[in-house]
């Protein structure tokens, strides 16, 4: 029995839209990481989990209490960030960060001084005038306040610069060592490649696909492009053994997986110009997933 | 059954629109009681012939004989019942639907308090809230009457007026109630929860022009508002009261009930 469980989770909002029969199980100590398009079902499938909807169909437990039943006493438990932050616009930061934690009954603030100095938030202004990236810090300090037992979050890091970006991945990094549970939805590969443990793809509201992030990094390959010097080495280059993606002009961009120095050791036999290494991008390595059924 | 720390956040947040409203009807209550003077009546009874149609259908019609029949012409038809509705709706919208259409329901249901508590405490802050304005109101009135015309006002009929008055504001309140935990936008909250109180608002001023209209008293619910029985003694008031207050319950009741069950898009 996991710490987050979800059973045959059905929400049909009709024109196919909504969630149909989607399992997940997140065990305890887990980062698990959601994944999908726009309009997948990842927030819905959140808002089950936080009881703001019932299901039609299936159920969904969070340390054996059912989501919807049981929000409250789950909520004991629970951190949340939700994907579209909305607060009380009429409090300033600091009053906002009081009022939660008076809400979710913290007695001691320690923790809340903690997260405010980690991302460097200054809780003085109006959240009405908050820019996104303020609002997104509050809200992670309001998700990770009590020291919950099970984290649930929705976009985490949308509106956060590069920097605080590391130090939310850091955060995720300290609370798994801790053996908290959490649980992710992201769009940003970064985050889910270095706190996932594994990763669930969601699409038209269906679980495609559940990697294991390990070996999800084996499968990944990157795309070396170079630029040549000229027409005939262009052609030289299409009769070698390569999987040649793309070729714009004279720069050639070519696939490699595992092997590395064979690809090295063939190049060097060519003028080369310019050499660029891409990762593959998140959304080209879930492509096949995306593209499974239909498409 | 109810979070503190959310109560004292919707007591924090009503205490403007409070003192505003207790003061523009203690504005009025302190004016008309002004005008309780055979000079000023008679002014206001020359108003009553030139506009029949008009001061009827606010209310002001008929001769009083002592002040709380002035009061009850003047105050009670339209003033004592308009500003209210307008606070309460306001108050249906801060406390249950701006947290439901903003979103920010989510920073209230995700802590350990359950949808039936938050709920409670938004009811029991907007039932508050206007008992409240019409305690401060009638407080507000007894002393206008006591230093303008000591022992001119019947302070037990003032009273049980104003009791009966707050009812039918509670019973108004359930169904803006009612309406903020029905939906999920506040389009519809208003068309419902703004819209069928005003109907009754109007459909009542209509009534009050007499004749054929009067039958349309049978379609509002501020026909429960017994005050021209309370002012002349008649009977039937308790009844009135009774029938306001289960409405109360009721609404409230359903408003609670559907509040914990649907389905929410935070």
């Amino acid at each position: 029995m996991g710490v987050i469980n979800i059973n045959e989770l059905t929400k049909d909002y009709g024109n196919g839209k909504g969630i149909f029969n989607v399992n997940i199980e997140v065990k305890e100590g887990e980062v698990f990481g959601f994944l999908g398009p726009n309009g997948a079902g990842k927030t819905t499938t959140i808002r089950n989990l936080l009881g703001f909807i019932s299901p039609d169909s299936g159920n969904c437990s969070i340390l054996e209490m059912d989501c919807f039943q049981d929000a409250a006493k789950i909520q004991e438990h629970l951190g949340y960030l939700a994907g579209e932050i909305a607060f009380l616009e009429d409090l300033k930061g600091r009053q906002l960060i009081d009022f939660i934690a008076a809400m979710k009954g913290v007695k001691d603030t320690s923790r809340i001084e903690e997260l405010i100095e980690m991302f460097e938030l200054d809780p003085r202004g109006k959240v009405k005038k908050m820019s996104k990236g303020m609002k997104q810090k509050i809200a992670i300090i309001t998700a990770f306040m009590t020291n919950p037992e099970v984290i649930i979050l929705d976009e985490p890091t949308s509106g956060l610069d590069p920097l605080m970006q590391n130090r939310f991945i850091d955060l995720i990094l300290e609370e798994k060592k801790k053996g908290r549970t959490i649980f992710m939805s992201s769009h940003i590969f970064e985050e889910i490649e270095r706190t996932c443990d594994r990763t669930a793809i969601i699409r038209d509201g269906k679980i495609v696909a559940i990697e294991n992030m390990e070996s999800l990094a084996k499968k990944r390959s990157k795309i070396y492009s170079i630029t040549l010097n000229s027409l005939k080495e262009l052609e030289a280059i299409k009769l070698e053994n390569f999987d040649i993606v793309d070729i714009d002009g004279l720069q050639v961009s070519i696939k490699i997986k595992n092997n590395i120095n064979e690809f090295l050791h063939k190049i060097t036999k060519y003028e080369i110009k310019d050499l660029d290494i891409k990762k593959q991008s998140l959304e080209e390595i879930f492509m096949h997933f995306y593209g499974k059924d239909g498409e | 059954m109810i979070s503190l720390p959310l109560l004292k956040r919707n007591a924090l947040q009503m205490i403007k629109p409070l003192i505003i409203f207790i003061a523009v009807l203690g504005m009025y209550t302190g004016v008309i009681i002004y005008m309780y003077t055979p000079s000023l009546m008679s002014i206001l009874s020359d108003y009553q012939k030139a506009m029949p149609g008009m001061l009827q259908a606010v209310g002001m019609s008929g001769a009083a004989t002592n002040l709380i029949e002035f009061l009850e012409i003047y105050l009670y038809g339209f003033l004592m019942l308009a500003f209210p509705l307008v606070f309460i709706v306001m108050l249906g919208n801060s406390l249950v639907m701006n947290y439901v259409e903003s979103g920010s329901m989510a920073c209230l249901l995700a802590s350990p308090n359950s949808r039936l508590k938050i709920i409670v405490t938004q009811a029991i802050s907007m039932i508050a809230g206007i008992i409240v304005l019409m305690v401060a109101i009638t407080v507000f009135g007894i002393v206008c009457a006591q230093s303008m015309f000591p022992g001119d006002l019947d302070i037990k009929t003032y009273i049980v007026l104003n009791a009966s008055a707050l009812l039918v504001h509670l019973a108004i309140a359930g169904i803006v109630f009612f309406s903020a935990c029905f939906f999920n936008d506040s389009k519809n909250f208003y068309s419902i929860g703004a819209g069928v109180p005003l109907m009754f608002f109007l459909i009542t001023m209509l009534a009050n022009m007499g004749g054929k209209l009067d039958n349309l008293k049978y379609f509002s619910l501020y026909t429960l508002f017994p005050k021209d029985q309370i002012v002349s003694g008649g009977s039937g008031v308790v009844g009135y009261n009774i029938a306001l207050a289960i409405i109360t319950i009721i609404l409230f009741g359903a408003g609670i009930v559907r509040f914990t069950k649907k389905d929410f898009s935070l």
